[in-house]
């Protein structure tokens, strides 16, 4: 029974860490989820992750370098990467609306990562704005590429633009590719 | 023939690390031809340009290294030719762009809060922010108000008062065009009606209907009672 209640309550406080942002980016590391739940933190995560499934939820691990890490991995690579909690399932366009977005803003963002992917990673930001003037008037670009970047799916490097620390978490990257290949 | 083969391998040499080391691309290098030259000059090898030759193959190796590299990530699927890309793009329209990103969106669950993070942003914005009032609207103007126009006007308060008879009374009974009617008494008096008119309205004496389609704004004459209390912006 006691250990029943303990359970409940690091579980409880996983779903705290994850949920609630509590630095400038949201999720949170594997080290700060062992030193908060202690030794067994994946098997905990692990649950978490059973009763979010049920909910549409999913608990998603992505390293420092964008890769997408299974729970499985090794501990030191754990450790070092971020942990977030993501929608499981599709959304529609009606359901990407009603949390906020346009169908202009999202239209942007895929033409901004297809045009950064189609050049091996970091597009000058002069073609990305070429390439969103085709389809945008210029006020929109700018004030979109600002968001974006505010949001953290895009990153400036120089005189350059790389994908962002939330393209990587949200966006399965070599899926959206095959899907702008085959609309 | 000895130098030229020295300086044909030197040159193999720099045209790799300039692959090698500056990133280009590595299929600028013809494995074929180089190695065919490096292998003409065999029979008359002494034993340092054996050498220099075994740089020379070894820096060919390490290209053809890079060769492969690039053509296993030419033949996954996230190498696109960024004209084919573009070319790909123009021909989605927004909605085939949004469904095709949907697809593979899968947004962050994530509840913002106050950290202190956040309160160390807000406080700094407050404490930066300037002082600002508005007079009230809809309300009588304070001696101090008109004290303060008298600063910027030299006139009596008395004269503002007639003044404010005057325009009511040229405004009449109906619909009055604002420019027409600030701009009667010429570009000089313009500002200066503007602003008596302005007291018409805070005292609830003028009203104002504004057509933002036309861009056209229109003042009439009307009584305290009728007036709501808000405040609009009129460009002079």
């Amino acid at each position: 029974m006691e250990q029943e209640e303990k359970l409940r309550s690091r579980v409880a406080r996983a779903v705290q860490l994850l949920f609630f942002k509590s630095h400038r980016v949201p999720g949170v590391k594997g080290w700060e989820l062992k030193k908060n739940l202690g030794p067994a933190y994946v098997s905990i995560i692990k649950f978490l992750n059973t009763r979010l499934q049920e909910l549409g939820l999913t608990i998603k691990i992505v390293s420092d370098d964008g890769k997408e890490l299974s729970m499985s991995e090794d501990e030191s690579k754990l450790s070092t990467a971020r942990f977030y909690v993501t929608l499981r399932d599709e959304l529609s366009l009606t359901a990407a609306k009603t949390m906020g977005w346009s169908i202009d803003e999202i239209a942007g963002l895929a033409v901004v990562i297809s045009t950064i992917i189609s050049h091996k990673g970091s597009a000058p930001a002069k073609e990305v704005e070429e390439a969103l003037k085709k389809k945008f008037p210029g006020w929109r670009v700018r004030l979109n590429l600002s968001r974006y970047i505010k949001r953290g799916y895009v990153a400036e490097d120089g005189s350059n633009l790389v994908l962002g620390w939330r393209t990587y978490a949200e966006l399965d990257v070599e899926k959206f590719i095959h899907y702008i290949l085959s609309v | 023939m000895n130098s030229k083969y020295v300086e044909m391998i030197e040159r193999v040499i720099q045209l790799c690390d300039d692959v090698i080391e500056k990133n280009v691309d590595p299929f600028v290098v013809d494995i074929r031809e180089n190695l065919k030259r490096l292998r003409a000059g065999l029979s008359e090898m002494d034993e340092r340009i054996l050498v220099m030759n075994m740089a020379a193959l070894l820096k060919i190796i390490y290209v053809i290294a890079l060769q492969q590299e690039d053509v296993k990530k030419r033949a996954s699927r996230l190498y696109l030719d960024p004209f084919l890309m573009e070319v790909r793009l123009m021909g989605l329209s927004r909605e085939g762009l949004a469904e095709a990103f949907l697809k593979a969106f899968r947004p962050i669950a994530e509840n913002e809060q106050a950290t202190m993070g956040f309160m160390r942003i807000a406080y700094s914005y407050w404490v930066n922010l300037r002082e600002y009032s508005l007079p009230g609207g809809g309300e009588t103007p304070e001696a101090g108000t008109l004290n303060m126009l008298a600063e910027i006007l030299p006139m009596e308060e008395a004269d503002l008062e007639a003044e404010m008879e005057k325009l009511l009374g040229e405004m009449g009974s109906g619909m009055v065009d604002y420019y027409d009617f600030i701009g009667r008494d010429g570009e000089d008096r313009k500002v200066f009606r503007a602003l008596v008119l302005s007291f018409l309205m805070m005292r609830g004496l003028a009203g104002v209907v504004q057509d933002p389609l036309k861009n056209r704004v229109w003042v009439y004459r009307t009584s305290p009672k009728d007036v709501g209390k808000h405040s609009v912006a009129l460009s002079i």
